[in-house]
């Protein structure tokens, strides 16, 4: 019998969770947010390699789970007789669970996938990793005093694009199914899971409601915002911020929306191949030409770029705003750039605000 | 920082800022981040009305003069951001008589990770510096703790927290707060006598988290060269992906670039990401110039940078 569709709401008590892990890993490719140093990072679950799912939201992004960092594109070998023979990796197609993946990054997804799926071209690779990660999403009930997913469209207990909603509570998870691809992953660890008691429901609906009533903030216009900054590419405000942005990597690759990447060959004579990798709009070579021109040239362009991009460019061209509200960008910025401020400042400048 | 000291430190910007006839200040102000001023550029009086010094004015400033090259600058400086000029100055960088240097004794720059971590939610209005100790208020309660366990690494060992030659400086200082016995040699001693395996697990550890995002390249002052190794594409030294042959290659360039140059301000450390620990590196390397040349780089303003000249004396024998 269908235990998870009779009880939507199972619960894991804290002291299975390794077997529950374990039980995930057997049957499929299990990703968890694993510990590096302070921060967390998804990867593959290890029995020995701790994971934390306190963290909120993960110090990386989940977007490394859909562009990895670098990615192979394609292989060469050339044998004795100098005959080259190309390959590609095989596409991933079996299940992967992502596990305690938060709504900002999920909203994320979506972003990603205007720029692999919907201009005209799908990128079959990113495709392929998109449609086999089934992702079990973990509410926030403790979000950093920096997240502001509440202003841009989102809240702490979003499930929107999940499969599953996981609501820690102190003596364990409560789990809830949301798809019929979230059911069947978490009838794998069945035997560990039992239905809420009446009291465990009182206390998830209590964290659903005060995650949903999170106020960090006036909620976002975007389309008013759009107007706003399309309008100031000449506001002296850009060139304060570009005074002390360092023009360095940190903010594009801590973001969940940041996509951009360079084309890298490696290899030698016999072998080799080209990788997709991270890039960032901050750094100058991003848009330096062959004959040494750069349209980007200045610190005060590069950083435009950045912000036109996510609030402008995307809304105009029908795309999900560029920023999800996770905070990160805000966190690890050395010259305590803040997009709140941006946000701020251009939401206030708007006529009718 | 008492609130009496920014404001004479705000007095004296304005005072300087029209008798100099500066046009613009470097120094800092509170930022939306607890314990995070970020780095302000005034040009008016008024805008000086912002400007904070504390300890965790930890950024060198001397790293935003090349985008004022031949502008009359004045420059706040602790120990280290007068050493980094000090190093610019004699690359042909920068002109000394274009900029204005306010020195301010430094108390040691303190680790904001760790206060964060140990006092997660600490507000700047709730930590008060007061001399060799801080002072937390914390729900009700008064904690003291000692200043010196909560250095930057850079600052636990650096023995040159008030600059020399410089156009004025801030009298009195802004706390008394008294230096460590320590020095480069502890932190090398620290990792040299470890067992070798134990010593490649914990570079393998702190290194195999860098994402290359090259903030500690550009916070770093000495690090101006136009076009970096790392972003040449003939030849292409390396990639761009985080993979370790880039990493291990990136830092042990940067490193073999910096030594004899690098002042040691741990700026590189404190903006990366991944808090990962550069001293391990800058430390070697400032140990080893000051081991083999008796050489203190920003200091000894009057002797050769020791990796760019050459001399009959040197220690190595395949160079002397
Ligand atoms: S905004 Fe901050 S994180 Fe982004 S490039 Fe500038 S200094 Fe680096
Ligand atoms: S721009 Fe910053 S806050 Fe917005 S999604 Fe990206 S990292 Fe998060
Ligand atoms: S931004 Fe929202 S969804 Fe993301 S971690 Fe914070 S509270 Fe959770
Ligand atoms: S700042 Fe940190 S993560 Fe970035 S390149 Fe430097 S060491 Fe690597």
């Amino acid at each position: 019998m269908n235990r998870l569709a009779e009880h939507p709401l199972q619960i894991l008590d804290a002291k299975d969770l390794t077997a529950f892990m374990d039980a995930l890993a057997a049957g499929f490719d299990l990703q968890v947010p694993l510990v590096a140093g302070d921060a967390t990072r998804f990867g593959p679950y290890r029995k020995d390699a701790p994971c934390d799912f306190s963290q909120t939201p993960p110090a990386h992004p989940a977007k490394t789970l859909l562009l990895p960092n670098p990615e192979v594109l394609f292989r060469y070998t050339k044998d004795a007789g100098g005959r080259i023979t190309l390959s590609e990796d095989p596409l991933d197609a079996d299940l992967r669970v992502a596990l305690g993946v938060r709504a900002c990054d999920v909203r994320a997804f979506e972003a990603l996938d205007a720029v692999f799926l919907r201009r005209g071209r799908v990128d079959t690779a990113y495709q392929a990793r998109r449609d086999s990660l089934c992702i079990l999403g973990m509410g926030c009930v403790a979000p950093s005093p920096l997240c502001f997913c509440d202003r841009m469209g989102s809240h702490p207990f979003d499930t929107h694009g999940m499969d599953a909603l996981i609501i820690p509570l102190t003596g364990g998870w409560v789990l809830e199914a949301l798809t019929e691809r979230g059911r069947k992953v978490l009838e794998t660890a069945a035997s560990l899971l039992r239905a809420a008691s009446a009291e465990e429901k009182r206390q998830v609906a209590a964290l659903r409601t005060k995650g949903r009533e999170r106020k960090s903030g006036a909620p976002v216009d975007f389309e008013v915002l759009a107007g706003t900054v399309a309008a100031s590419y000449k506001d002296p405000f850009w060139e304060t911020l570009a005074t002390r942005c360092l023009g360095c990597g940190i903010c594009t690759f801590v973001c969940p929306v940041c996509s951009c990447f360079t084309l890298e060959d490696t290899g030698k004579t016999l072998s080799g191949g080209r990788q997709r990798a991270w890039d960032s709009c901050m750094f100058p070579a991003f848009t330096r030409e062959a004959s040494g021109h750069n349209p980007r040239e200045g610190m005060d362009r590069r950083l435009k770029q950045r912000f036109f991009h996510k609030f402008s460019y995307s809304i105009e061209n029908g795309e999900p705003p560029g920023c999800v509200g996770c905070g990160r960008c805000v966190e690890k910025c050395p010259a305590a750039i803040d997009i709140r401020e941006i946000v701020d400042f251009f939401s206030a400048e708007a006529p009718d605000v | 920082m008492p609130q009496p000291y920014n404001t004479y430190l705000r007095e004296t910007l304005q005072t300087l800022l029209r008798e100099k006839e500066l046009e613009r200040w470097l120094a800092f102000e509170e930022s939306s981040l607890p314990l995070k001023p970020r780095p302000v550029f005034p040009e008016t009086s008024e805008a000086c009305d912002t400007v904070v010094f504390n300890g965790f004015c930890v950024q060198n400033l001397a790293t935003y003069l090349s985008r004022y090259k031949g502008r009359r600058i004045g420059v706040l400086v602790k120990g280290c951001d007068r050493r980094a000029i000090a190093v610019l100055v004699e690359e042909k960088q920068l002109a000394r008589e274009d900029l204005f240097l306010l020195g301010v004794p430094c108390p040691g720059m303190l680790n904001r990770t760790q206060l964060l971590t140990e006092f997660p939610g600490l507000d700047a209005d709730q930590i008060a510096e007061e001399g060799g100790h801080l002072s937390l208020k914390i729900s009700g309660e008064t904690r003291t703790l000692q200043r010196e366990d909560y250095l930057l690494p850079a600052c636990r060992v650096c023995h040159h927290r008030t600059p020399e030659d410089v156009d004025a400086l801030l009298d009195p200082p802004p706390l008394d707060a008294p230096e460590t016995e320590e020095s480069f040699a502890t932190i090398v001693s620290s990792v040299g006598e470890m067992p070798q395996n134990d010593r490649a697990a914990l570079f393998a550890s702190e290194f195999s988290r860098c994402i290359l995002c090259y903030a500690c390249r550009n916070v770093c002052p000495l690090c101006y060269c136009d076009t970096c190794f790392t972003d040449s594409l003939t030849p292409a030294w390396m990639t761009a992906s985080p993979e370790p042959g880039n990493i291990f290659f990136y830092h042990v360039n940067r490193m073999m670039h910096m030594a004899g140059r690098c002042v040691a301000c741990g700026s590189c450390e404190w903006a990366c990401p991944e808090h990962i620990q550069l001293h391990l590196l800058f430390g070697k390397i400032t140990a080893d110039v000051r081991d083999l040349f008796a050489y203190e780089a920003g200091i000894d303003k009057d002797a050769p940078q020791p990796l760019s000249h050459f001399s009959e004396d040197d220690p190595d024998e395949q160079i002397g």
